[in-house]
């Protein structure tokens, strides 16, 4: 830490400052495009479905986003690298953000169709609680400033959440019943007959994807940073 | 036309959060980069 | 395991402050519940089984945020940390304490509430006896091993409940079914499914807190 020159977090990375960024923007541009005026308006629902695009992967990336949380609370505890814990961190704060939006696009398109902002229908539910989780993770990291015991603390908390969540799945689908065919219903029947929807579909799922991992890049550099205030402050003290 | 009214607000909504949430990001990173070169002078100074 | 287990009620006996604090509450719990729900209205045994179970929720928090803060005070954290013991065995003894405490505070508690409230029907049945069992268990694993993690921050008293209880959710869910079915005499094998998870549940963390305590005791 001593040489002036050496920047590990704020070097330049082409894969990672260039591309990364270029591609996602790419396939966002694309994604919108094909939303907004390539695809056609589904039969039953109309121009309302076209949120489902984003709103179905956002859904699944916010799970996804726990399990990499988890994985990487695993890893953190096992073997105690920090870049682990970094990850696990980013990867729950940018899960938190696809849930909250999860949660916003879904009233959004369940009111013109089903004529209520909000149901207690077993995805609901689900993704409410799992906000609720991801939340609480984020407010142990939050409350509990960056002291080591803290980043176990919270690695535990992210492996116990995501074991959680079968538990969860079973006790929803129990007490709310199979989750009322809407979504299935529509999607055998009318829903994605167009070929021009499965590929507007898969569009957007490599766009999300790719601001997912953007965001959680930005995200660790971001933690890397403060790392560094972290390091230098404690070498000025001394 | 309502539909386009839901429609719209959806997206905006998406794009609202992640647009603002890439500038808190990078105004946090701004300070911290700026503690760091502070850091790195005072650090240095004493050299 | 058996040592903190009685080393824990043992200080519990001589003080009795996790109890008492915990049945006031509950008591408290119930006219809060009758002053803002309208008291003729939850006479329903279902609406019982649930005011049960958020009255002990509400309850456990603060119960077991004590308990271990009772420990950091005493400096008897660092101290089990360092006992030559294994630390998956201090969670269980610390959960059974617990657990102690919370059944002990249902069993009291709910035949007050029913008093109370006025319910109709209250049979007392295996099936109710194995919910409140079950529940409490779960309820002790998930509230020991959240009041461990919360312990270390700032604000923990709030942290603590916002860790629990998005865990809870599925254990609430399930044993809210079952004891309502356990106060009206609904057979046992109608609600297996429930009771399975319910065991699946406690089963989940207990072994995952005994698993990770020796990360959390670490400090």
């Amino acid at each position: 830490m001593s040489s002036r020159t050496d920047r590990p977090a704020g070097a330049l990375n082409p894969w990672r400052d260039l591309w990364l960024p270029a591609a996602t923007t790419a396939a966002m541009v694309a994604a919108l495009w094909l939303v907004f005026v390539v695809v056609p308006s589904e039969r039953v629902q109309g121009t309302v479905q076209r949120i489902f695009y984003f709103h179905v992967h956002l859904a699944w990336m916010a799970f996804g986003g726990f399990v990499v949380t988890a994985g990487a609370s695993v890893a953190y505890l096992a073997r105690g690298q920090r870049a682990a814990d970094r990850l696990a961190e980013a990867s729950a704060e940018v899960g938190l953000l696809y849930t909250t939006l999860v949660l916003v696009t879904g009233p959004l398109w369940a009111r013109p169709i089903w004529g209520v902002w909000w149901t207690w229908d077993p995805r609901l539910t689900m993704t409410v609680v799992l906000w609720a989780i991801y939340a609480s993770y984020l407010m142990l990291r939050r409350l509990g400033g960056r002291d080591e015991v803290i980043l176990r603390y919270a690695a535990v908390l992210g492996v116990v959440g995501v074991l959680d969540i079968p538990l969860l799945i079973i006790a929803i689908r129990l007490w709310r019943g199979v989750h009322p065919a809407v979504l299935l219903a529509k999607d055998a029947d009318a829903g994605l007959a167009n070929p021009m929807m499965v590929q507007t579909l898969i569009v957007a799922g490599v766009a999300l994807a790719l601001l997912f991992a953007w965001l959680v890049v930005l995200r660790m550099q971001f933690s890397a940073l403060d790392d560094e205030v972290e390091a230098l402050s404690a070498e000025v003290a001394a | 036309m309502t539909g386009l009214w839901f429609l719209a607000a959806a997206y905006t909504a998406i794009w609202f959060a992640v647009v603002l949430y890439l500038l808190g990001l990078g105004r946090r990173a701004r300070t911290l980069e700026k503690e760091v070169a502070a850091l790195r002078s005072r650090a240095g100074g004493r050299d | 395991m058996w040592v903190i287990l009685r080393k824990d009620l043992a200080i519990e006996r001589r003080t009795g402050e996790i109890l008492s604090s915990l049945l006031l509450l509950a008591l408290l719990m119930v006219l809060v519940f009758a002053f803002t729900l309208e008291p003729e209205r939850l006479r329903d045994p279902g609406l019982l089984a649930g005011l049960l179970w958020a009255t002990l929720l509400f309850s456990s928090t603060l119960a077991f945020g004590r308990s271990v803060v009772l420990e950091r005070e005493a400096g008897a954290w660092t101290a089990l940390a360092m006992a030559p013991i294994d630390r998956g065995a201090v969670f269980l003894g610390k959960v059974a304490a617990n657990l102690v405490l919370l059944l002990g505070a249902a069993i009291l508690v709910l035949p007050v509430m029913a008093v109370l409230l006025g319910t109709r029907a209250l049979v007392p049945s295996a099936l109710l006896g194995l919910s409140l069992v079950l529940g409490t268990t779960g309820m002790a694993a998930a509230g020991t091993l959240g009041a461990a993690l919360a312990s270390r921050t700032r604000a923990r008293e709030v942290l603590l409940p916002i860790v629990t209880f998005p865990l809870l959710a599925p254990l609430l869910i399930a044993v809210v079914r079952t004891t309502a079915g356990g106060l009206v005499g609904t057979p046992l094998v109608a609600l297996r499914p429930w009771l399975v998870l319910l065991g699946s549940f406690d089963l989940v963390f207990l072994v995952v807190g005994w698993l990770t305590f020796d990360h959390v005791l670490e400090d």
